[in-house]
C-alpha cells in the first residue's frame, strides 16, 4: 500500500505539471447557499490554459459529482474554454471569472450541497501550464456572480 | 508530491493503471485529426482502455474521452467502444497501421493550442497489466488511416 501526499502532481518537472490530483478537498454539511466559489493561484496577467475538474459525491441530491471548467487566462482576464457538466451529476460547472485582485476563479452550483464532498484536480501541459495550481480560498455563497 | 513522467499503479507486479503515459500538445491551427500509433500488434489478445484528458483551446472545450479495443486474431482489431464525457476531443476510431500496429484516432473541429495527456488501463482478463506504448503521434486532416 502506497500513500501519496496530496496534491500528487504528475509531469515533466519544472512548470510542466500535466496532472495534479487532489489540489483541494471541499466538503460541507450545509445544503445552502447554492454557489461554491474557488479562487486559484493562477494570475490572469499571464497566458495559461488549464482545466479544473471536480470529482465527488452530493449526498443531498443522491448524485456523484464530475464536472469541469476549462480556463484560458488571457493576460488581462479569463476566457472560458468549456464548462462541462455531464448529466446526473451533483455539481454544475457554473462559471469562471477574474477576482478583483486578478486571479482566476471558478464557480459551481447545485440545488443542494447537503453533505457534499469532492476533490479538485487540475490538468495542463507545457507550454500552457501555470506553476503548480493551488486553491487560495473557497466559499459557499448565494452570490451567482463574482464573489472574490 | 511530484512524480516525473508516468504514475503507474501496480497490482501483483502488473501495470494496471498508468497516468500521464503520454503527453501531447501543439500550437498549430488548421488540423482536425490526431493519430496515435502504439506498439501493439494483433494476435496478442490485449484488451486496452486509453483515456485522453485535457483542454482544447480552439473549440473552447475540455477533453475527457476514451478508446477501448481488443487486439484479436489477425486481421481483426475489435473496437469495442468510443466514449466522450467532455466534447473537446471525440474518439474517432482505431485501425491497423500499414506495418501492423494499432493506431487510434481522435477528432475535433479544431485542435489549435490543444493539450492532453493519455492514461491507460489494462485490467481485463486478457492483456492484464500490458505496458502499452505510444510510438508516434501526428496531427493532420486525414479521417482514415494515416499510418
Amino acid at each position: 500500500m502506497a500513500n501519496l501526499a496530496a496534491p500528487t502532481r504528475i509531469g515533466s518537472g519544472g512548470s510542466g505539471y500535466v496532472i495534479s490530483h487532489n489540489i483541494y478537498s471541499f466538503n460541507t454539511t450545509g445544503g445552502s447557499p447554492l454557489y461554491l466559489h474557488f479562487k486559484t493561484n493562477v494570475l490572469t496577467t499571464a497566458e495559461k490554459i488549464f482545466m479544473i475538474e471536480a470529482e465527488g459525491f452530493n449526498y443531498g441530491l443522491g448524485l456523484p459529482i464530475l464536472c469541469a471548467w476549462g480556463i484560458y487566462t488571457t493576460g488581462s482576464g479569463v476566457s472560458s474554454k468549456g464548462l462541462h457538466t455531464p448529466s446526473s451529476t451533483g455539481l454544475s460547472a457554473d462559471g469562471i471569472y477574474k477576482s478583483s485582485d486578478n486571479y482566476a476563479c471558478i464557480r459551481g452550483y447545485a440545488g443542494s450541497h447537503y453533505y457534499t464532498g469532492f476533490v479538485l484536480h487540475a490538468y495542463s501541459s507545457v507550454p500552457f501550464a501555470p506553476a503548480p495550481i493551488t486553491i487560495l480560498a473557497a466559499a459557499q455563497s448565494d452570490n451567482s456572480g463574482n464573489y472574490y | 508530491m511530484l512524480i516525473n513522467g508516468t504514475l503507474t499503479f501496480r497490482y501483483s507486479g502488473h501495470n494496471l493503471s498508468q497516468y500521464n503515459k503520454y503527453t501531447w500538445y501543439n500550437t498549430s491551427h488548421g488540423f482536425s485529426y490526431i493519430h496515435f500509433k502504439t506498439n501493439l500488434t494483433l494476435d496478442t489478445y490485449i484488451m486496452s482502455r486509453v483515456e485522453a484528458v485535457g483542454v482544447n483551446y480552439a473549440t473552447a472545450q475540455c477533453i475527457r474521452c476514451a478508446w477501448v479495443w481488443y487486439a484479436y486474431t489477425s486481421p481483426y482489431l475489435i473496437s469495442i467502444g468510443l466514449e466522450s464525457i467532455y466534447p473537446g476531443l471525440t474518439p474517432h476510431g482505431a485501425y491497423m497501421s500499414s506495418d501492423g500496429y494499432v493506431v487510434f484516432r481522435g477528432y475535433a473541429s479544431g485542435l489549435g493550442d490543444t493539450t492532453l495527456s493519455l492514461n491507460m488501463i489494462h485490467a481485463n482478463p486478457t492483456g492484464y497489466g500490458y505496458d502499452l506504448q505510444i510510438t508516434a503521434a501526428n496531427m493532420n486532416n486525414n479521417s482514415g488511416n494515416y499510418y
